[in-house]
Order: C-alpha cells, then sequence, then structure tokens
C-alpha cells in the first residue's frame, strides 16, 4: 500500500502535518518504491541566505523602471537592467559579473508562498519547507542533508551555518546529531571548535593528558554503561574534529591574497570560506549575507534601506561570481550546488519612505552549478512582479529540486519516532533542471 | 438555579418571571438552549466567532446571584440576533414610548471616544433596510478614561406637507442621529458593574442614566436633544454587543448578565435595590502624609491611570502598597490576583514613593532616575521632574550616548531611562519626599525600570535616599548589593501577596484533598520508605536479581542535590552534611534540600517542555505561547498541590503575557489552539498521547480525532468546527488512504463533552462521560464530583476536573510515575507521556504511591521525600538496560540535563551567568504582545531562544547566546511547540567540544575578579590542599591518590610565589551597559557596540591581575579538566 498522499493534499500547505500520517510499526516496512523522480549528482550544496527578503525586481527579475521619489511614486524596478550570458535575459546592472556568468546557473522566477507578515515566519518556511504546527518541530535542509548525505564517521562535520544560530536552522525532530555548527564572522572560527585564545600548544598538551586520565578512570569505573561510552568516545572525536587537520579549513590566510580580494568583503570571504568547506567534504554550508549595516536594514529595504540596497547587490555580485568561479576552476561547480534563497521578495511599489514592504507571492531563487542543466530560466512573473504568470515553483518544489540535485529521493519518508513524514510536503523537482 | 447547556449555540429570549416589577425581556445567559420556552418571541442567534461562557456576578460579592452564576463573554468579533416580530411590535418604540434598558457588564477596556453597543435595535446594516435606521441603542462610550452609558437613536424622515393641491407646505427633513452620554461611567476595570437608563421618546425630560445604583445626569450631543422628532421604527432586527454589520469597533469585548428591556421609566428605589454588593473599596487606603511610617519608604501602585492627566489621582486606586528602607526599585513586585495566579496591570500604572527624612541644614543635590515621565516633590514643592516619554520604536534610531557618568563608578542609567539632577537646600528638620513615577505609556510595556531618588554631588558621590541609619551608595558595588537584596525582598514580598490572594483557593483545595481521600479511602494509608523497598525486593526476588550496595555519602549528596535543586552541591553544603550524625545525615539532608527554594528551579524546566512553555521574544510565532514559566516556578516554589496546578493551568487564568498560566491558552499561528493545548494536558497529566487524532483517528491506539476536539471544545467552552488543516484532504478520486481513518469531516462541529468513558487504567466511568449521561450536561449529577466544581457549568473547570478526578482519571498515578522517572532514571511505567498498551511489573507499586500522593494532599515533595529515602534510591547505579536497573535494585547513570549542567558548571567555579538582559527592547517600548522581557536569567531554565531569525548582529545577546549554546547541545529545546517528557540525550561531539572550546566553557575556567575559583586560588595554603578542595567543589568528591598527586604536581610549580605583590583586589566591579535595543538597531552604531560585545563574549572575563600568569593558567587548566571530565556531566 502506498502511503504516500495525495498531490491535492500538498498544494494545501497548512495541513502539511495534517497530511502527515502516524502509522503502525508495520507498515514502517511496507515503504512506497523509491519514486522516478530525476536525480542529480551534486555532492554539496552551499546555501546564500539573504536574509531580510530580497527584491526580486531589484535583482533577477528586472521590469520597467520606477520611480521612488514623492509624488510620482511609480511602480518598478530601482535599476536599469543589463543582458546575461543566457540570450534574451536580463538581470539589475548591480549584478554585471554574475550576468555574465549566468549560463552556470539559472533564476527561478516562479517562487512562491502565503508567509509575508513576519520575517521568522517566513524565514522558516523557506528553511524547513512547510507551516509550523505544534506536533513536531521539522528539520531545516542543512539538516535534512546532513541526515541523508552525512556520514557518522566522517572527519567533518556535515552542516555548518555562518550567521545566527537558531531553531529554524536546526535540526527538528532528526537530533542533535544532524544539528550545525554555527560561526558569527569568519575571523573568530566556528564556536566550539576553535580554541580559546591564549590556549598554546603546551597547554593543550596539559589538558589533554590530565583529561585523558580522568577519561580512562571514570570510563573504566562506568564500564558497561553505553551512555558513558558515547559521552566519552564523542569526546575523544571531537579532539579530533578540533584538531588540526580540519580547522586548518577555517584558515583563510592561506589562500592567494588576490583570491581574497576578488571574493570581497566579509560575506565574500565567507563564500570563499564556504568553498573550503565543501572542498574538505561538508555537505551542506549555509552563508548569511547579514551585513545589514552597509544599508541599516540589510535586504529588508523598508524605507531608507532603499538608498544603498545596491551596494548589497554590487557586493552580492562580486562574491558570487568569485565563487562561482573558483568553485569551476577547481571543478568543484557540478558537485556543488549554490542556491541563493531569501525568505520572500518585495512588490514593485515604493513605501512612503522609498523603499519596499514584503512580498511572498512571487520571487526569484537563482541557483548554480550542482550538475544542473543550466542556463535557463524558470517560471515567469507578470508585468511588475507581483504574481506568478507561468511555471509556479512552491516552497517544497524547490526543495525537491534541491533534494533531486544531491542525489536525495525527494519522495522519500523521514520518522519522527514511528511517524513518516514526508521530506518534502510533495514537492516535485523541476524536472527541466535535469537530464542533459 | 441559573444552568447553561454547552451543547448548543443559539439563545433564546424569554419573559422573566422574577423581581417584582418584570422587565418586558431579559436575556439572563444562563442557558443556550433553542428548546426552552420561547414565549413566543423569536430565538437570538449567535454570530460571528464562538460565544464564551464566563462567570458573571455571584455571591458572595453581589448576594443577589448564586454561586455558579455564568454571564456571556463577547471577544468583539460576535454578537447576537433578535428578529423583529413584525410592525409594532414589543421591540419598537414610537414617540411617547418609554425604553429603559438595564445591562450587567464588565469590560476591561475602552478607547478614548470608542462607542460599543451593548443592545439596539436597527443600524445592523443588513440588506434591505436603510443606514442608520437605529430605532435605539444603549451604547458604552470611551470617554475621560471611563466607559459612560450613552443612547442612540434616529429620528424618522419628516415627509413633506403637501395641500389638498400637492403643494408642498412643509419641507421634507431627513432624519438624523441623536445621541446622549452619561456625566459618568464606570471604569473599564474587569469588574462587574450594573447600568440602567431610561428615556421617555417625545418628553422634554432628558434621559437618566444609572451607574452601580447612583443615577447620573448626561447631555446631548450629535443631532441635539429632540422632543418632537419620532424615532424611526421598521422591522430590523434587535442586536446584543454590536452594530453596523459587526463593525470590531463598535462591538463589545468583555462580559454581559442580566440584559433587561422595559417599556416603563425605571425608579432610584429599585435599580438601588439591584445594585446589592458587598464589594469594598477595591483601592488600599490612602495613607496620609502625616501618618507615613517611620524609618521607612512606603510605596505604592496606583492603577488606572490615564495617559493624557496621569497625576490626576481621582480615579486611580492603590491596588499594592509595601513598605522598604530605600526610595529605589530594581522591578515591581507582581501583581496577584485569581487565587494566586500572576495578573496584569492598568496601563498606564503609577509608582509612588513616599517617605519623611531628617536632614541638617544643608545645600545638596537630588538624583531622580525612572523610564517616563515622573515627579518629584519635597515638602509638597516640585523640585524636579522627567518628561512623559513617547518614542518611535521604529529601529532607525540613533543610539542613544549614554550620559557621561557624573562620578567615577556611579551605576550609569539603564538603557532608555531618564536621569535629572537638581540643587536643593533643606532647612535642619524633617521633610516630606514624595516620587511619583509613570509605568508604561502608549506602546510601552507596564514595566518599571531601576526607579529611585538620591542625595548627594558628584563630588562626594550620591546615596539612595532613606529615611534609616543604613547606607545605599549609588555606585556600582553598592548597586548591584542593593539589587541582591531588594530582588531577595521582592520575591518574599511577592510570596506573601501571592499566598494571602490565594487563601480562599487553598481552603477550597483543603476540602477538595479530603474529598479525595475519601473517594479513594485513602485516608489513613501511610506507606513509609521501607514499604517501597520490600515491594521491590520482591520484585527483584522473583526475578532472581540482587540488589546492589548503597553509594557512598559524598555520591549521595551530589545525586541528591541534583535530584531536588538542580545543581551540585556547594562546598559549604558539603560541609554541613558531613558534620551531620551519621545515622540521620541522608534523610537530614532530603528534608533540607526538599526545603530548599531551588527545588522549583529544578522544577520549571520539566515542566516547560512537557506543558509546551514556548515563548518568543521578538513577535510570536511558530506556536508561540505566553512565558508561563514564571507561574510553574511560583507553583513549585509554593509547593502547590499536583491536581491544583493542573487544574490551574487548565483554567488558563491570570496574566497572558506576564507569566500567569492564560500564556497557556495561546499558540500563536496554529489555527485551533485549544486542540494543541488539549493535546498537552491529555499528555502531561493522563499520559495519553493524542497527536494524531489532530488530522485523523490514531491508528495505534483507539484515540479518534472527536475525542480531541470534543477536550478541545470544552477547554474552548463551546462547539468547535474541525477545520479543513485539521483532516486529510482526499485524493482525486475521493480517496483516503485505507491506513487513516478520518472518521469526522472538516466543517464538523464538535460539542464540548467528555470524550473518553473511562479513564487510562480505570474502568469506572465518570457521571457525563459520553456514554453515561447526557440528559443534565452538567458534571456529576448527584455525585460527589458535583461538589468538587466551583462553577459546575464551566465545561473547562468540568474538562479540568475529568483530568485530574481522584478515582476516575489516572492522574495520580502520572505525577507519581513523572516524580520516580525523573528521580531514577526510568518509570515505574515506561513512557511518562503515553501509556497506551504499556504494561508495567510495577503496577502495584505505583498504585500505592499514588493513593498514597492522594493521602498526602497531593503534596509533590512528600511523595519524594518517601522515594528518596528508599535504598533503592540510594543504591549504585547500574546501565540502563541490565535487569536489576529495571526492576530498581540499582539506579541508572544519566547524563546531565542541560539545565543541570549549565547551573552546575557555574555553581562550581562560583561565578554568575553575566548574561544579558532576555529582551530585544531593553527600552520597553514595545508593547508586551510583540517584544517580551524575560528579564536577567539567574538558572538555566530562564532563557529562551534568542529569535535572530532575521541575522542581525545588533539582534545579538553575545553572552547569552554563549550559554544558549552549552544549553542547546546538550539537549535543551530552544524552541518548544509541542510537549515532551523525555529529550534528545544522545551523546554528540559538539557536547564536550562546546564545553571545551565554547565562550561559556572559556569562561567558566578563567581566574577572574569575582570567581570563588579565583579566591580559592588565592587564600589557599598548600598545594594539595587546593586540588582537594577543587575536586570537592568540582567533582563533590575527594581526590584518589594518583590523582591528587597527578594534580598537586601540576600546580606545585609557582605556587609559593604566585601571588603578585602589592596588587589588590578591585574595589568596583566592571560596568557592562550599552544602548542598543530594537528602537535603534537598525543604526550602524548598533552593529558595531554589538561586534565590539560579541568580541568582549569571546575573550571572556579579564584575568586576575594577583596572580602569576603562569601559576594562573596552570590552574586554569587544572579547572578546565575537571569541568570536562566526563565524571562531571553525569548524575552519579
Amino acid at each position: 500500500m502506498n502511503a504516500r498522499l495525495s498531490r491535492r493534499s500538498a498544494l494545501c500547505s497548512a495541513s502539511a502535518i495534517s497530511a502527515t500520517t502516524l502509522l503502525t510499526r508495520s507498515v514502517r516496512s511496507d515503504q512506497s518504491p523509491p519514486s522516478s523522480a530525476p536525480r542529480g549528482k551534486a555532492t554539496s550544496c552551499i546555501f546564500l541566505w539573504l536574509g531580510g527578503g530580497a527584491a526580486q525586481m531589484d535583482t533577477w527579475d528586472p521590469k520597467v523602471v520606477g520611480d521612488p521619489t514623492q509624488g510620482s511614486k511609480k511602480p518598478g524596478s530601482a535599476y536599469p537592467a543589463i543582458d546575461t550570458a543566457i540570450p534574451g535575459v536580463q538581470v539589475c546592472e548591480h549584478l554585471p559579473k554574475t550576468a555574465a556568468r549566468l549560463d552556470r546557473g539559472c533564476i527561478i522566477r516562479s517562487v512562491h508562498h502565503e508567509v509575508i507578515d513576519e520575517h521568522a515566519a517566513a524565514v522558516n518556511r523557506m528553511h524547513v519547507g512547510r507551516a509550523p504546527t505544534g506536533t513536531t518541530t521539522y528539520p531545516s535542509l542543512g539538516a535534512i542533508v546532513s541526515h541523508e548525505l552525512g556520514s557518522p564517521d566522517s572527519e567533518v562535520p556535515a552542516y555548518i551555518v555562518m550567521g545566527y544560530p537558531s531553531a529554524t536552522r536546526g535540526p527538528g525532530f532528526l537530533g542533535a546529531k544532524h544539528n550545525y555548527i554555527y560561526l558569527i564572522d569568519t575571523e573568530s572560527g566556528p564556536a566550539g571548535l576553535r580554541r580559546p585564545e591564549g590556549v598554546t600548544p603546551a597547554r593543550l598538551d596539559r589538558r589533554q593528558r590530565l583529561l585523558q586520565q580522568m577519561r580512562t578512570d571514570y570510563r573504566r569505573k562506568y564500564s558497561g554503561f553505553r551512555n558513558v561510552e558515547d559521552y566519552v568516545d564523542a569526546g575523544i572525536r571531537g579532539e579530533q574534529l578540533a584538531g588540526p587537520k580540519f580547522s586548518s579549513v577555517f584558515d583563510l590566510n592561506s589562500e592567494n591574497p588576490n583570491l581574497r580580494t576578488a571574493y570581497g568583503s566579509e560575506f565574500g570571504q565567507r563564500c570563499l570560506l564556504a568553498r573550503r568547506l565543501v572542498e574538505s567534504g561538508v555537505k551542506f554550508v549555509e552563508v548569511s549575507f547579514n551585513l545589514n549595516f552597509i544599508n541599516g536594514t540589510g535586504w529588508d529595504t523598508h524605507n531608507a534601506g532603499q538608498l544603498n540596497q545596491h551596494v548589497l547587490i554590487q557586493e552580492l555580485d562580486k562574491s558570487l561570481a568569485a565563487l562561482i568561479d573558483d568553485l569551476e576552476r577547481r571543478g568543484l561547480l557540478d558537485s556543488t550546488l549554490v542556491v541563493v534563497g531569501s525568505e520572500f521578495g518585495r512588490p514593485p511599489e515604493f513605501d512612503g519612505g522609498g523603499g519596499r514592504g514584503h512580498q511572498g507571492a512571487a520571487f526569484s531563487v537563482p541557483i548554480f552549478g550542482g550538475g544542473l542543466k543550466s542556463g535557463q530560466v524558470i517560471g515567469a512573473t507578470d508585468e511588475f512582479s507581483r504574481k506568478v504568470a507561468d511555471e509556479p515553483v512552491s516552497v517544497p518544489d524547490l526543495h525537491a529540486t534541491i533534494y533531486a540535485a544531491m542525489g536525495i529521493d525527494p519522495s522519500k519518508e523521514l520518522y519522527d519516532g514511528d511517524r513518516p513524514v514526508p521530506i518534502t510536503d510533495h514537492g516535485k523537482p523541476i524536472a527541466r533542471l535535469f537530464g542533459s | 438555579m441559573r444552568r447553561v447547556l454547552l451543547t448548543c449555540l443559539i439563545l433564546a429570549v424569554s419573559p422573566v418571571r422574577t423581581f417584582g416589577q418584570n422587565p418586558d425581556f431579559q436575556w439572563d445567559f444562563s442557558t443556550l438552549d433553542f428548546a426552552s420556552n420561547l414565549g413566543g418571541v423569536s430565538p437570538a442567534s449567535l454570530h460571528g466567532s464562538p460565544a464564551i461562557v464566563a462567570s458573571g456576578p455571584m455571591t458572595p460579592e453581589f448576594p443577589r446571584f448564586p454561586v455558579g452564576n455564568v454571564a456571556l463573554e463577547l471577544d468583539g468579533t460576535s454578537w447576537l440576533a433578535v428578529d423583529d416580530p413584525g410592525d409594532a411590535s414589543s421591540f419598537d418604540f414610537a414617540s411617547g414610548d418609554v425604553i429603559s434598558v438595564e445591562a450587567w457588564v464588565r469590560l476591561k477596556s475602552i478607547r478614548e471616544g470608542q462607542q460599543v453597543y451593548l443592545i439596539g435595535k436597527g443600524r445592523t446594516n443588513n440588506p434591505d433596510m436603510p443606514r442608520d435606521n437605529q430605532n435605539w441603542g444603549f451604547r458604552l462610550r470611551g470617554m475621560a478614561g471611563s466607559a459612560r452609558p450613552s443612547f442612540l437613536f434616529r429620528s424618522a424622515d419628516a415627509p413633506a406637507v403637501t395641500d389638498a393641491n400637492g403643494n408642498v407646505t412643509i419641507a421634507g427633513k431627513a432624519g438624523e442621529l441623536h445621541r446622549w452620554n452619561a456625566n459618568h461611567g464606570p471604569e473599564p476595570d474587569g469588574q462587574w458593574h450594573h447600568l440602567a437608563f431610561s428615556f421617555h421618546f417625545g418628553s422634554k425630560s432628558g434621559p437618566v442614566a444609572w451607574v452601580d445604583g447612583q443615577p447620573t445626569d448626561g447631555a446631548w450631543d450629535l443631532g441635539g436633544k429632540t422632543f418632537s422628532n419620532p424615532p424611526s421604527v421598521d422591522n430590523d432586527q434587535v442586536w446584543v454587543g454590536s452594530s453596523l454589520g459587526g463593525s470590531p469597533d463598535n462591538s463589545f469585548r468583555g462580559g454581559i448578565d442580566e440584559l433587561s428591556l422595559y417599556r416603563r421609566m425605571l425608579t432610584d428605589e429599585e435599580i438601588q435595590s439591584r445594585w446589592q454588593t458587598t464589594r469594598k473599596s477595591v483601592s488600599l487606603p490612602e495613607i496620609a502624609d502625616a501618618d507615613l511610617p517611620n524609618g521607612a519608604v512606603l510605596l505604592d501602585v496606583r492603577e488606572f491611570a490615564r495617559m493624557g492627566d496621569p497625576w490626576n489621582r481621582s480615579r486611580t486606586r492603590i491596588t499594592m502598597q509595601w513598605q522598604q528602607p530605600v526610595a529605589a526599585i530594581t522591578a515591581l513586585p507582581r501583581k496577584y490576583a485569581d487565587g494566586g495566579l500572576i495578573a496584569d496591570r492598568t496601563n498606564p500604572s503609577i509608582l509612588r514613593m513616599r517617605c519623611r527624612f531628617n536632614s541638617p541644614e544643608v545645600t545638596t543635590q537630588f538624583l531622580i532616575r525612572a523610564r517616563s515621565g515622573a515627579q518629584l516633590r519635597i515638602d509638597g514643592q516640585e523640585v524636579a521632574t522627567l518628561v512623559q516619554a513617547e518614542y518611535a520604536s521604529d529601529g532607525h534610531q540613533e543610539v542613544p550616548v549614554p550620559p557621561e557618568p557624573l562620578y567615577e563608578f556611579m551605576h550609569p542609567v539603564p538603557a532608555g531611562d531618564q536621569e535629572a539632577v537638581v540643587p536643593v537646600t533643606l532647612t535642619a528638620g524633617t521633610h516630606l519626599v514624595e516620587f511619583e513615577a509613570l509605568i508604561g505609556g502608549r506602546n510601552m510595556r507596564v514595566e518599571a525600570s531601576e526607579t529611585l531618588v538620591a542625595m548627594g554631588s558628584p563630588e562626594r558621590g550620591f546615596e539612595l535616599l532613606s529615611p534609616t541609619d543604613a547606607s545605599y551608595g549609588l555606585n556600582e558595588r553598592a548597586w548591584q548589593h542593593f539589587a541582591e537584596e531588594q530582588r531577595r525582598f521582592v520575591a518574599a514580598l511577592e510570596q506573601q501577596d501571592r499566598l494571602a490572594q490565594g487563601q480562599q483557593a487553598a481552603d477550597y483545595w483543603d476540602r477538595r484533598h479530603d474529598i479525595a481521600r475519601e473517594l479513594t479511602a485513602s485516608t489513613n494509608i501511610a506507606l513509609i520508605s521501607s514499604d517501597l523497598d520490600q515491594m521491590l525486593l520482591r520484585g527483584l526476588a522473583s526475578q532472581s536479581l540482587s540488589v546492589l550496595p548503597v553509594v557512598d555519602d559524598l555520591t549521595f549528596l551530589r545525586r541528591l542535590t541534583l535530584n531536588t535543586v538542580g545543581v551540585i552541591p556547594a562546598r559549604h553544603e558539603i560541609a554541613w552534611f558531613l558534620e551531620q550524625p551519621t545515622a540521620t545525615r541522608r534523610s537530614h539532608a532530603i528534608d533540607r534540600f526538599l526545603d530548599d527554594q531551588r527545588w522549583a528551579d529544578h522544577w520549571v524546566a520539566y515542566w516547560q517542555d512537557a506543558l509546551a512553555e514556548n515563548p518568543g521574544i521578538l513577535k510570536p510565532e511558530l506556536n508561540n505561547s505566553g512565558p508561563f514559566r514564571w507561574w510553574i516556578y511560583e507553583s513549585f516554589l509554593d509547593n502547590k498541590a499536583t491536581d491544583r496546578f493542573a487544574t490551574e493551568l487548565v483554567m488558563m487564568k491570570g496574566s497572558r503575557l506576564g507569566g500567569g498560566p492564560a500564556g497557556f491558552a495561546m499558540a500563536s499561528q496554529n489555527d485551533v489552539p485549544f486542540a494543541d493545548r488539549a493535546l498537552v494536558l491529555s499528555t502531561a497529566f493522563n499520559a495519553r498521547e493524542m497527536k494524531c487524532a489532530r488530522c485523523h483517528d490514531s491508528p495505534n491506539s483507539d484515540v479518534t480525532q472527536q475525542q480531541l476536539f470534543q477536550l478541545a471544545a470544552m477547554l474552548d467552552r463551546s462547539s468547535i468546527s474541525i477545520p479543513a488543516t485539521s483532516s486529510v484532504p482526499k485524493g482525486p478520486n475521493g480517496e483516503r488512504s485505507k491506513l487513516i481513518t478520518v472518521s469526522i469531516e472538516p466543517g464538523t462541529r464538535v460539542a464540548p463533552v467528555w470524550p473518553f468513558p473511562f479513564a487510562v487504567g480505570h474502568a469506572a466511568s465518570l457521571p457525563n462521560s459520553e456514554e453515561a449521561s447526557s440528559e443534565a450536561g452538567s458534571f456529576g449529577h448527584g455525585h460527589e464530583s458535583a461538589l468538587l466544581l466551583l462553577n459546575p457549568e464551566d465545561s473547562r473547570e468540568q474538562a479540568a476536573l475529568h483530568l485530574t478526578h481522584p478515582t476516575q482519571s489516572a492522574f495520580a498515578e502520572v505525577m507519581v510515575n513523572r516524580l520516580w522517572e525523573r528521580l531514577f532514571g526510568q518509570g515505574l511505567m515506561p513512557a511518562p507521556d503515553n501509556w497506551f498498551e504499556s504494561e508495567s511489573a510495577h503496577r502495584a507499586l505505583l498504585e500505592s504511591l499514588a493513593r498514597q500522593h492522594i493521602a498526602d494532599g497531593y503534596d509533590l515533595k512528600q511523595t519524594a521525600r518517601l522515594i528518596l529515602n528508599t535504598q533503592a534510591w540510594q543504591r549504585q547505579a547500574a546501565p540502563s538496560d541490565a535487569p536489576v536497573a529495571k526492576y530498581f535494585g540499582a539506579t541508572t547513570v544519566r547524563r546531565m540535563s542541560a539545565e543541570q549542567l549549565l547551573d552546575s558548571l557555574y555553581a562550581a567555579v562560583g561565578k554568575s551567568f553575566d548574561a544579558e538582559m532576555l529582551t530585544l527592547d531593553p527600552e520597553g517600548r514595545r508593547p508586551d504582545d510583540t517584544f517580551l522581557n524575560l528579564g536577567v536569567p539567574r538558572r538555566a531554565w530562564q532563557f529562551c531562544s534568542l529569535s535572530n531569525e532575521r541575522d542581525r548582529p545588533a539582534l545579538a545577546l553575545p553572552v547569552t547566546q554563549s550559554l544558549v549554546d552549552l544549553l542547546a547541545v546538550f539537549g535543551w529545546r530552544e524552541s518548544r511547540p509541542n510537549s515532551a517528557s523525555a529529550r534528545d540525550d544522545q551523546a554528540t561531539v559538539l557536547q564536550p567540544l562546546t564545553l571545551a572550546n565554547g565562550n561559556a566553557g572559556h569562561r567558566l575556567v578563567q581566574l577572574s575578579e569575582g570567581a570563588g575559583t579565583t579566591d580559592l586560588a588565592v587564600s589557599s595554603q598548600q598545594p594539595g590542599e587546593l586540588v582537594r578542595e577543587l575536586f570537592l567543589q568540582i567533582l563533590s568528591r575527594a581526590p584518589s591518590t594518583d590523582e591528587q598527586n597527578l594534580f598537586t604536581e601540576e600546580l606545585t610549580a609557582g605556587f609559593a610565589d604566585r601571588a603578585v605583590p602589592g596588587v589588590e583586589p578591585p574595589s568596583q566591579p566592571v560596568i557592562r551597559r550599552n544602548a542598543v535595543s530594537w528602537s535603534n538597531h537598525l543604526n550602524k552604531e548598533a552593529t558595531r557596540i554589538k561586534q565590539e560585545l560579541e568580541e568582549s563574549a569571546r575573550r571572556g572575563d579579564p584575568p586576575t591581575l594577583r596572580l602569576t600568569e603562569s601559576w594562573r593558567t596552570q590552574t586554569e587548566d587544572v579547572i578546565w579538566v575537571l569541568l570536562n571530565s566526563p565524571e562531571f556531566a553525569f548524575v552519579p
């Protein structure tokens, strides 16, 4: 018996939980056969996160130029558009470098959801792919990738976040093993992995020597206690993780200074670090572009936040282009999926202060590399990019596409205890991104 | 007797047969039964959201009404409509008719100028009816902070008068609205008030209104007065609670009872006879300046102040009053109501401090601080003021530059607060000081910041004003000392107030526990700990298992404190313990730690998980609840009986966002919050998992979706319609998976009925369970159970009784099993929250223990005492899957919970968290429905998700983040949308790693000024002694010989010369303050400041300069090893 639910149920996103059912234990072995959904060969994903809600018509989905000045307030894009490497496709003029490399990627212009009132809720939607419910906590994209592709014996963690920790990015019911390691800036390194300043090799040696004695004694005393043994083992494995091999991945100084310059400011350095992490075997890296001090509001360009939005876009352009080039040069682009996500888009109208409000009904998500069929635009919006006009891509569809690109069956069911939870809320991968 | 059936939602209006002079119609809201005698009048129908039945005016406050009287509660989105029977009906009033209306109302708020309908005919916006066709309308109008009775009617259009030839002789005139407002009205204070009104259409004498029995005049405004124009009359409906198509702005929010309509004038006498009340002045007495206490500051909080005229005392009420030695507070004591539950104060309120003090002739300076408006008067003369704040809080404000301190180490002004300093010359003698401060304001939280009066000068420094001989400096160290003293004082004051407010409830629970003892025949049972041991030994013998020996004394002590107060024993507690006589040492220690206030801290975290306490500090999201953690805390602080605890939660009263159990009623973004709450309550208190039933019948148990929604409807006090989202949609051919049974379709209305014929584990059925009784609809008709209900008709209270019933529910067993599971690491029943199809080898023991729990008046500490004193609990550990552990011939070894670990780590090194205040709006400029302030955490359970989904550096709380990181890797649930009784306890590499290298772990190890470890390191005489002390302090045991030698060797080098000559401990602590708040977080400067603080959090505490660096770092490494040893992380 196929326990999965109908396609129709997936359309009712609020019923995400409802659509999931608690089945008897016997059903668990009675899985549906692997779906015929396309599968890609990407082994890692770099998820660039434009927190705040990047305006699609000021970036990837340009429309006629509007006017935010008092009085006229003509809706439309804030900047003129330029041609790209995909014939007939334009992006905003502040993305020239990416435009020249757009044939390595695709723009999905028809992503949509209905959460706009509140950033946290929309951020959650984009990370877990469904509406919250009171009966469970869903895992995020990164945690699911960790669960599917990570290996417990790996010497590197599967999931790293460069940004602030939040439950939204967490493992939900998949459990602590699939949680991320995070860092809030590239200088200070990851919380927990980097040794505090002042702990010299001599001190480290003293610490480890004495601790080893304590560990051995305690383990002997509690021999046969599985939880004690697991904890002691985790401590030993943790020491390896914090050891020189993996720590050296975080040392950006070992990179060519010209390359570092090409990547640009802190966001660019994060992108560079993401490449290094992927290279070392990390499966999912989320890189937050949270430099809101450039324009005050980051990508949440209400009112005066709009004034310096172009600086953000230029930074994104520089770093993204450098990342694509770097991955390509190292032969990693086909195995690394780069996704540029945001919690929602913004409407074409300008607000009282010349900025923009929130819009979930239509926004863009560009993706690069990952072995997908590049050089395409997926979906289209209407005249002012207010609504999806063609090829709608739901958040579950977007997630299904990411999973499929990484070889994960998007129709697979995960288990919250005994309860099967579809890996996406019945998302379907975008078929034309797959195949040769 | 007034009674209400909760099974239908149609209200009837019926002629009334009480009170000699009958009204023509009266809605008494005692029945929702449309089948009752309608008296020939059309029934009322309910529109909008479901009606709520709430408690009405009742005895003893209003002797005319019986206990248990119920009233209609409207939430501003619903109303009743009654059809007009036709032309010239009894609802129609024409010129010459008299109309009178009478009602009891309870209103919590009304905006200035707002007009809400109690009852009116016409102006419904019904189709085919003219606009504004108000035949009559009785309303409340917000004026000067009160809710004034207000009358509205529209005069009929006057048609043109024509002569015989059809020529107009008098032009026609369109009718207009005429409005009359009373000069007085009740406060929107959440209390019951009586209102009445009479008017003779066409008479020259004006209307009259009565408020709480007293007549009041009024005045016509809009349209002016008229006695010649008749009112417009048609066949439109009569509406109760709203008008204009249900316009929310014109809809009533609050309680209505005994709403009566008359066709005659009411008299002063009859109205006075209705207002029978024992209500005393709800204001505490105003104490005259002359009667102020000597040597103390008198503080009072007045509510019902108005923003426009906050200092006007005429309408305010003193709701709290206390004395303390100093004219300064760090926070307001909580307010308690509803039987000792946290309650909200009105916004704004006023804090006043008064005292008399003696002074020589002197010229000095007075310094005042408060958040918003404030005024200081000396001897009646105003000498200093602070402006009433009105702030923009959009995020784009400048980060304020903190004012330069007047002198070094002055305690700084908190972010968003104000300060003023004025010179004052005092004559020799006694002076009267009065300081008043506005608490709250438009869009501000009702939150007092540091509010104080000080005297002095920048040269000499300032001291807090105190009429005592004690001195309280305003330097940082003195302030921290005062703040700690004040915190303890306020906690004691709050407990005293809480217990006083809850006295009546406590009496009820005593009576109820007597009944419970009788019902369960447990009056005379007296289980002792050795009885439990005997039962367990029999079980072990049946399995041919032998017991392990009991643990040594210090292992016992560490296990005991971790299991009772949630933290490892302090060094002085170890010393106390070892001084006790050997024979009674353990039982003394059990008594001591059960009696410790930290018992409450230990339990909060557990119930936060089990009850899905899930507050968000930034705009409610993701199934957020209110922060009812404070109610959990206080319940365990007061050792509240467990059935009372559960009942209070089910009743969901008190403050919603301030920490009361009403916060449990909230489940943001959930389309049926009460279904969600039903899931939580059912697992928490009856071990019945119903989660599947949210969308379909449970495939794993016999729980149906209907049952879940019946319980939800009981909590909602109303039928609930199953939304489409709580179902499994059908496939394209109308089919569903055969594995799922959806027995009720979306749209079905489910009535509030107790859904279970019998409770888990019992075969007896309850009256009014679905099978047993459907005729009365009231709980336990003719049964002892009826005695247990204060309001037998309230379905929520019925649900609470069903969940906690001494004989009909598994409640006592569930609670006892939860305690057992916490203490032993595994329960007598395997899963604490889901007993479906569970079997237990220890059923008899569980039942005995539950009966004893009932016999002990549901006293959890008493039950804990019984268990802790068993040999079984004091034995050595075995692996949890070992048979000897399954039969409790040994305990198990568990890793500390995240909270135990964090609290123990900080206790071990003698440091405080130094966490930031848990709010993103320390200035208090955002209301609490968007921004909460959870205060400065002192114990691990007080943390919450930092909600930085926005990823903004300016919203970071760096020190708190480091602590939350540590909690999270050890299984603490950052978000608690659902009930959980067990945590993810698998070992991950991040656990030891975060402790070893994270910012919190780093800070723990540092020998900085103020740390207990630093003082120990400085004062120890010998390295060996220091090693021994560190082992005792961190691992609660003496080192083994090998350990003693190994570690002593590490600390010997440089020990003799470790003190750096000439360095003294600093006289003042480091001052950490920043001015970043939501109002300015989008400013670049805010980001810069927070990034600097992040860097500072990484660096940790500055090291003490009293010790040489090389010896200090050696010692820090030793401390690091002890804290990071796996032994530390496990409960022995």
